[in-house]
């Protein structure tokens, strides 16, 4: 037979072979047969809440910045710089175990590159001081007025990434005119400096640049007696300078370069029955821990896990607010967690490294959760759960032994590594978190498996 | 045709077929979709020839020039040509419950690829073949749904698919030979391989949430054997009939591996356990016998007995979640003797006639068959299979090269004692490729 003829029917044959064989199994599956023998069971996924052993646990929170040195920083503290706030006064929570929370503002400011010549060539008695800043936070009440006290820090501060323990030396005296008060309400307060002060430092207002900021250490701002706390734009502040009156005025400003709060806490008592308190400010955290070799965690070490967060509640209900007295809720939480020797870095179950030297990660939260709660999402939980059964089930500890919770107030953003390791601003904020019940419950890890 | 050419061809016609062969990875996609292969090593494939496939199974004793029947290594002693074989099929199923519900699996999947050639023309011939010995190919899903997050505020809806997929293969060498011209003998060495999996598989409408799949599976591999023999007989009732019995037992096949679980799939597939084990397959029979009382009638009647109720494991029962699920599902109780009847019957109507136009040159086949099936899930209800089985034999300008198209129609099972029913229905291309070949042309 010659080739060309068998050639015209096997390339069809091989074809529609191949044609029989490829039709892809495609199915119509229904539940029928799944009573079969002894049946076709299991592959049912449950959810359940693992919640794990709390504590309270005090870390003084970061309250210093520098404007100039955020510059070279990552983004996160960068973007910050602009939010960040000192805050002055006291505040009498009435949730109980708050206590009695005193917060004292430093601020200093940068030199000016030059300074107009009527206020270079003007005497020190026809010169006024003031200090301008823009209100941004209000824990208290905010009827009547504040008090408010300036004085002269002795020498340079060192407020960049200070702790709110921290505290810096001034002048016993106050430079502020007597009887300042400010108004909380006001979206723009004015602190006008005394004559003399004006006079001491002419020299030094006169200079510009690095020779002011060498010369000139910062204020500290207290308010005795006040019933509430103010926060105040750390990149709005001002000291104001100037001469003359209404459209004769000269003046120049010197733009604010650190800030600083101390805040101390005093008279705390227990918190309400079934609460735990977290406190921003003062640091007054949580710390909790997972124990993964006991019920129900370790029924699940080779579970599969179809999803886990990590939630803590905010009861915001529990929080009596008496006519009158302000309090804002905290825009976000921050959990960080601690590694165990040996554990996959932060990057791997999705976390945030926040310091090798310490293990310690920072864990991503979902913005929109708070202020209602602390919730981290399923792409850092889960690897978190997951990697933890795998480790237990190898007679490894979990990735994480600790997990603290504080309050880190900032303004809502999306998650990302920047906004996941920014500190949380300034505040004296309280929240109340359930240690049990239902709604809104206590902290817990909700997971949702597929027993195997 | 030169040699080299003739190999091109052949070469072709393996490499497309090969291309869809039933490898251990590709065959796992595909099957004929039935609950009940489940149970066991799953669903028992037997293909001998495409000529006894559409005479009903059997053809144990069938002897052809144009076919080398794979169910008996006898036969395997008559040949003529090298013959490269290959076969595809289609199949769908669909399967009701005693409830009225009804679903359906449709697949396809390489019958068999076999070569056959003679050392001495028609006296010693040798066979190969590599086809699937068992397929496990089913699926059935359950739905639900699930409180999530929390507040387990929201319901998310899942779906848990239940499915196996693999099977065993079986990789058959051997020869045959004819004692005389009324017998014939022959045998085979026979390796069984393959990984017959089960798969949980819960997916979730939700995007967010993870899918899970728990897969159960049991590699396995192993030796046996199978002797065969053929007793041909003529002018038995009338003048030029032809009568032959066939026969052929293949011993018990101990097979030795590992079963394991495992937890997701491909790169990230975590395996949670394994474990080794044995199984035995239980011993086979078969006989037929074959009858021709002319040129263009041939009818056989045949019938096979395997007591898979001798089947052992000693595999573990699945004693805590992370230990593999009992392997065969149900555990051994669940196996039956099984035993098969068929029969059926060709005829060409041309007889020897050469001359006679090309459709009464083909070959019109039929028959039927009944099985006890080897599964009892229930242990208690037996199974049985009826079938009926067609097919066309098509005749090429390439003496001793045709090509077949079969059928096949059927029903398995039953919706009592909450079993299902299966209806079948398959289609099936065989491709007979055969030339003389490694053979010294002798001068006239």
């Amino acid at each position: 037979m010659p080739m060309s003829m068998r050639s015209s029917w096997l390339p069809a044959l091989l074809v529609g072979g191949a044609l029989l064989v490829s039709l892809t199994a495609c199915s119509d599956s229904s539940d029928v047969g799944l009573g079969v023998g002894s049946g076709l069971q299991g592959g049912n996924p449950s959810t359940l809440d693992v919640t794990p052993d709390v504590r309270d646990t005090t870390v003084a929170p970061i309250t210093g910045i520098t404007r100039d040195s955020a510059q070279g920083r990552p983004p996160a503290q960068s973007q910050n710089q602009n939010a960040w706030r000192f805050l002055v006064g006291s505040v009498d929570d009435p949730t109980p175990g708050t206590g009695v929370v005193t917060t004292d503002g430093y601020v200093d400011f940068a030199g000016r590159d030059d300074l107009p010549e009527d206020l270079q060539n003007a005497s020190p008695d026809a010169l006024t001081a003031e200090l301008r800043l823009t209100t941004d936070y209000l824990h208290g009440h905010s009827s009547g007025t504040m008090d408010v006290e300036v004085y002269d820090l002795t020498s340079e501060a060192d407020m960049d990434s200070a702790r709110a323990t921290a505290s810096f030396d001034a002048a016993p005296s106050p430079v502020s005119v007597n009887g300042a008060q400010i108004n909380p309400s006001d979206s723009l307060v004015t602190i006008r400096l005394q004559e003399s002060w004006i006079s001491e430092n002419i020299g030094t207002l006169r200079s510009t640049g690095s020779d002011f900021e060498d010369a000139f250490s910062g204020f500290k701002i207290v308010a005795p007696n006040s019933e509430a706390v103010v926060g105040f734009s750390s990149s709005t502040a001002s000291l104001r300078l100037r001469t003359g009156s209404g459209d004769d005025a000269t003046t120049a400003d010197y733009p604010g370069l650190k800030t600083f709060t101390h805040i101390e806490r005093t008279g705390a008592g227990a918190p309400p029955p079934g609460y735990r308190l977290m406190q921003g400010g003062v640091g007054k955290g949580l710390a909790m821990e997972w124990a993964f070799r006991d019920s129900p965690l370790d029924t699940l070490e080779s579970a599969p896990l179809n999803q886990a967060n990590i939630f803590v509640p905010n009861d915001t209900s529990a929080l009596e607010t008496p006519s009158g007295f302000e309090r804002p809720q905290p825009q976000g939480y921050r959990i960080i967690a601690t590694r165990s020797s040996g554990a996959p870095s932060c990057p791997v179950v999705g976390s945030v490294t926040l310091s090798d030297a310490n293990e310690a990660c920072v864990l991503p939260l979902v913005p929109s959760a708070a202020p209602a709660s602390a919730l981290v999402p399923d792409d850092v939980a889960r690897p978190t759960f997951r990697q933890s059964f795998q480790r237990v089930r190898d007679d490894q500890s979990p990735v994480f032994t600790t997990f603290r919770v504080h309050i880190a107030d900032r303004e809502n953003t999306a998650v990302n590594e920047a906004a996941t390791v920014r500190p949380g601003l300034p505040t004296t904020l309280p929240v109340l978190v359930p240690v049990d019940g239902t709604e809104p419950g206590p902290p817990r890890a909700t997971l949702t498996v597929t027993p195997l | 045709m030169p040699g080299f050419s003739r190999l091109l061809v052949l070469g072709t016609c393996a490499a497309v077929i090969l291309l869809a062969a039933p490898s251990p990875a590709q065959a796992q996609s595909n099957g004929e979709g039935t609950i009940y292969s489940r149970f066991g090593m799953g669903s028992l494939l037997e293909f001998s020839s495409s000529q006894s496939d559409a005479m009903g199974g059997g053809g144990y004793a069938l002897r052809s020039l144009n076919y080398n029947p794979d169910a008996n290594p006898a036969l395997w002693s008559d040949q003529v040509f090298t013959r490269l074989s290959g076969s595809a099929a289609y199949r769908s199923t669909s399967v009701e419950d005693g409830q009225g519900n009804s679903g359906r699996l449709s697949s396809g999947n390489v019958q068999a690829l076999q070569f056959n050639f003679p050392l001495y023309e028609r006296s010693l011939g040798v066979g190969i073949s590599f086809q699937p010995y068992s397929r496990s190919n089913y699926s059935a899903t359950r739905t639900g749904q699930e409180s999530i997050g929390p507040r387990q505020d929201a319901e998310a809806r899942y779906e848990t698919t239940f499915s196996g997929s693999g099977g065993l293969h079986r990789l058959r060498g051997g020869l045959g030979y004819r004692v005389n011209d009324m017998l014939s003998v022959g045998a085979t060495a026979d390796l069984l391989f393959g990984t017959l999996e089960r798969r949980r598989r819960t997916t979730w409408a939700a995007p967010q949430l993870r899918n899970t799949i728990v897969s159960d599976g049991v590699q396995l591999s192993g030796l046996t054997s199978t002797l065969g023999g053929h007793l041909a007989l003529a002018d038995v009732f009338a003048e030029d009939d032809a009568f032959s019995i066939g026969a052929s037992v293949t011993l018990p096949a101990n097979l030795s591996g590992e079963q394991y679980r495992t937890l997701d799939e491909d790169l990230a597939r975590d395996t949670l356990s394994t474990e080794r084990g044995d199984v035995t397959l239980p011993w086979k029979g078969r006989l037929g016998l074959s009858y021709q009382p002319n040129a263009r009638w041939t009818v056989v009647l045949d019938g096979a007995f395997d007591p898979w109720s001798t089947f052992s494991s000693d595999f573990s029962t699945g004693a805590s979640e992370t230990v593999p699920s009992r392997f065969p599902a149900g555990g051994p109780g669940t196996l039956a003797d099984r035993w098969r009847l068929s029969t059926g019957a060709e005829v060409v109507p041309a007889g020897d006639d050469q001359l006679a136009g090309y459709f009464a040159q083909a070959a019109y086949r039929f028959g039927g068959y009944v099985e006890r099936m080897y599964v009892r899930p229930d242990q208690e209800t037996t199974l049985y299979e009826f079938a009926l089985t067609a097919g066309i034999s098509l005749p090429t300008s390439l003496s001793g090269t045709r090509i077949d198209l079969n059928t096949t129609a059927g029903t398995r099972g039953t919706t009592t004692n909450s079993l299902v029913r299966d209806r079948f229905f398959g289609v099936s291309l065989h491709v007979n490729f055969g030339e003389r070949w490694f053979q010294r042309r002798k001068l006239r």
